[in-house]
């Protein structure tokens, strides 16, 4: 390495550092130096040429570890990414699978209200809590002239005397609704 | 390479080599240590630019060979590589798609689709059937020895149990079991049981619907399955980040919205069973229309059976109420007395002299029960159910004409409710009735109907004369939430207004005093309908004798503005009873719960006064 430095130093060299034109002026006139000249350079060389060894170096030097300082930061940054990732995905799949429980939850849930709502599950309920399927109701209209009138005759609900499996059971529900529709106009009778 | 180089250099410089390498004496020394040479060592230049032409012209056509080879893989063959290298790494696995629900007017679901597991097993991984058998047993409900016999059977694939909910497969899951896995195999849940269970229907083994309304709303249910295709590692599990890992959604099915009320379903239901416990009547069926719109508010018959266990005998698995035709006998002569008031033939209070029989062709029609001649108005006619003065009249109208009425109130045919299997009833055209089949069509003898046609005769007639088909699915949502509402058909004028009306008063008559059915009266509300008691044919023997009857009813109230038409038949093989003693019980059972949950108020009018005889 440092005998080819000291070749070419004198050959190319030559003209672009001032330095060591003036000690050494030999060179430029023969293009193929011979060996004696090569022998005679290096010993002087000595102290002169640390400089601009110094100097390439030390300009090389900045590169050098922008370089490396590149390298390092593009692995650390995609180590750090990856990392990011890997945790994100796992943050991601535990979320989904709390997702899926949390669904699975609510289907579940879901179903309890089904299967409470249906007309066969309220009847029972209802005879469990010894209600009894409603009479058959009045209501007040507003006549033509604005005066209230009664249609239908009121009458108390009468208990069932086999109460296992009656169809109006569930009436109590609908029929709560539609005469309260029925009934505001002549909600202060 | 270098060899190649120095091979065809020009001749003249052989041996001139460059003088650091070549001391005097390198020529030879440097061929005979070269055994590559060593056979042309011998050969003269013009020999060897020839032998190096041919080696030259040799790699040339090999190169050629190579590149041509090249190109037919990657050119010409290459898509077909890259699909197999891809499809030895990407595995296509189906989404299901949800089967749409089914619900009644109100979003009360009579079926829907949960999600549960299948566990499968691959009996060559199972290390230990017996200890895995004994693990599952608990949790799958299975026998350990049929599990035990499952898991040592020959072959890679055996399902352990079906349609096991979400907490069982979460169960087996934790176990870790080595061979055992889950599978997705959605359930199909009927919360309401057998409510509604003919009208809804059940689905297959597959997931396609068999039978009601998920049978003729297959495709709208079943929406359409998606794919995912995954990239897999070697032991087939998917790679989970970075592979390919492409998924086509599955399109859920649309919800489809009957018009049944959950609740009248299952009153008229419950009525029914007990009607059919009484141990004379061996079916029995009922459809409740809405007057106004034709829509089907509840429709059922016994026994009936529950969509999520139909096990039963497969001849039970049909809806009774369109496809199953009676005779429907007297309650049919609302339809001839239409047809004579809309003819102008008579009026309401005409009063006609009726004998206690006619004669028809060679036989002799009877009132139900025979009596002398006797002065009654048309209304007296209908009120008491007099054969006689119903086929009078009939005769005066004439048989081309009441056919024309009977097919207007849509006898004979389809009335295209959106149900499978729906029988159009037996009906043969005037020009092929004979005189004493003339006089029986006139008294709903001869002639035959399903429970919904009879609904939708009387729906006409509720309903100003104006006939609705009637249909039963209000509406379809797909799955982005647009709602469709299903179409109606149009309404056809099938009598006057005057007629209806007539009709109307005449049928009130029926429940009223002197009728022949108050126990279809209910306090509060004007009712009105007709009964019937026809013969029925015994299916053995062919014959009226010994067939028994099938008793009906179909009417509707409030009469001065009808809400609700009921038509109930029941088959009774072994009994005599009337129509009126046996459906308008049924009747006006019903029809007070679909009254009363409904909110309908009561009449504000009181009945009139019926003239069943002439005022003398």
């Amino acid at each position: 390495m440092s005998s080819r430095a000291t070749a070419r130093v004198p050959s190319g060299r030559v003209a672009t550092a001032p330095r060591t034109a003036p000690s050494r002026p030999v060179p430029r006139s023969a293009p193929r130096p011979s060996r004696p000249q090569l022998s005679v350079v290096a010993p002087p060389a000595a102290r002169p040429r640390r400089s601009p060894r110094r100097s390439l170096r030390s300009r090389r030097a900045p590169f050098v570890l922008l370089v490396v300082a590149l390298l390092a930061g593009t692995a650390l940054g995609l180590l750090v990414l990856n990392t990011a990732i890997a945790v994100d995905s796992l943050e991601a799949s535990r979320l989904r699978a709390d997702n899926a429980s949390r669904a699975q939850e609510v289907q579940r849930l879901e179903q309890q209200v089904i299967d409470g709502n249906t007309p066969a599950a309220i009847a029972q309920a209802a005879v469990a809590a010894q209600l009894v399927p409603a009479g058959p109701a009045a209501y007040l209209v507003l006549d033509r002239d604005g005066a209230p009138v009664l249609r239908g005759e009121p009458a108390q609900a009468e208990a069932p005397p086999a109460p296992a499996e009656t169809p109006p059971a569930p009436a109590e529900t609908p029929p709560a609704a539609p005469p309260a529709a029925v009934e505001p106009p002549a909600g202060g009778n | 390479m270098a060899g190649t180089v120095r091979g065809p250099g020009p001749g003249p410089r052989n041996g001139g080599r460059p003088a650091p390498r070549t001391g005097p004496g390198a020529f030879t020394s440097r061929r005979a240590p070269g055994s590559r040479r060593s056979g042309g060592a011998g050969l003269s230049l013009v020999q060897r630019t020839r032998r190096n032409r041919v080696g030259l012209l040799l790699l040339v056509g090999l190169l050629v060979v190579v590149v041509g080879r090249l190109a037919v893989v990657q050119g010409v063959d290459g898509a077909r590589y890259a699909t197999a290298a891809s499809q030895d790494r990407l595995r296509t696995y189906p989404i299901a798609a949800v089967r749409g629900e089914i619900t009644d007017r109100e979003g009360r679901p009579f079926a829907y689709t949960a999600d549960a597991s299948r566990v499968v097993a691959d009996p060559t991984v199972v290390g230990d059937p017996a200890r895995t058998a004994l693990a599952l047993t608990t949790v799958l409900g299975v026998p350990v020895g049929e599990l035990t016999e499952k898991l040592t059977a020959e072959g890679r694939y055996v399902v352990l149990a079906a349609q096991l909910p979400p907490e069982a497969a979460d169960v087996v899951e934790e176990l870790e079991l080595p061979g055992v896995f889950l599978e997705d195999d959605p359930m199909r849940r009927y919360p309401a049981g057998a409510v509604g269970g003919q009208v809804v229907g059940f689905v297959g083994r597959e997931g396609t619907g068999l039978a009601g309304i998920e049978q003729t709303f297959e495709d709208v249910l079943a929406g359409t399955p998606g794919t995912r295709r995954v990239e897999v590692g070697s032991g087939g599990n998917p790679i989970p980040s970075r592979g390919i890992d492409e998924a086509l959604p599955a399109t859920d099915g649309s919800d489809v919205a009957l018009t049944i009320d959950q609740d009248l379903q299952y009153v008229l239901e419950q009525r029914l069973a007990e009607a059919c416990a009484d141990g004379a009547t061996t079916r029995a069926s009922a459809v409740v229309l809405d007057v106004r719109t034709g829509e089907v508010a509840a429709m059922g018959s016994c026994p009936g059976y529950d969509p999520g266990n139909y096990g039963a005998a497969p001849e039970q698995l049909k809806n009774s109420t369109v496809s199953d035709v009676f005779e429907p006998g007297s309650v049919l002569k609302a339809v001839t007395l239409a047809a004579a008031l809309e003819e102008g033939r008579a009026t309401p209070d005409e009063a006609m002299t009726v004998d206690g029989h006619i004669q028809a062709g060679n036989r002799v029609v009877t009132d139900a029960h025979d009596h002398a001649p006797i002065d009654w108005t048309v209304t007296g006619i209908l009120a008491k159910s007099s054969n006689v003065g119903t086929i009078m009249l009939a005769r005066e109208v004439g048989d081309e004409k009441l056919e024309q009425y009977l097919r207007a109130f849509g006898l004979g045919s389809r009335t295209g409710i959106e149900l499978p299997g729906e029988s159009k009833g037996i009906f043969q055209s005037s020009d092929e009735w004979s005189e004493i089949q003339a006089a029986n069509v006139a008294i709903g003898q001869g002639i035959s109907t399903t429970t919904l046609q009879l609904a939708s005769v009387y729906q006409a007639i509720a309903n100003g004369g104006v006939r609705i088909e009637p249909r039963i699915v209000r509406s379809v949502t797909s799955p982005d939430g647009r709602v469709e509402r299903a179409e109606r058909p149009e309404p056809t004028r099938v009598v006057s207004e005057e007629t209806a009306a007539g009709m109307a008063y005449m049928l009130e008559a029926v429940v009223g005093p002197g009728g022949t059915a108050p126990l279809g009266q209910i306090d509060g509300f004007r009712v009105a309908g007709k009964t019937g008691t026809a013969q029925r044919a015994d299916p053995e023997t062919g014959r009226y004798e010994g067939g028994g009857y099938f008793t009906t009813f179909a009417g509707f109230a409030p009469a001065d503005d009808p809400q609700y038409v009921i038509a109930v038949d029941l088959e009774r093989p072994t009994s005599s009873a009337e129509g009126g003693q046996v459906a308008a019980p049924v009747f006006r059972d019903i029809l007070r719960y679909a009254l009363t949950a409904d909110g309908v108020v009561p009449s504000g009018t009181a009945r009139p006064e019926f003239q069943l005889t002439p005022t003398p």
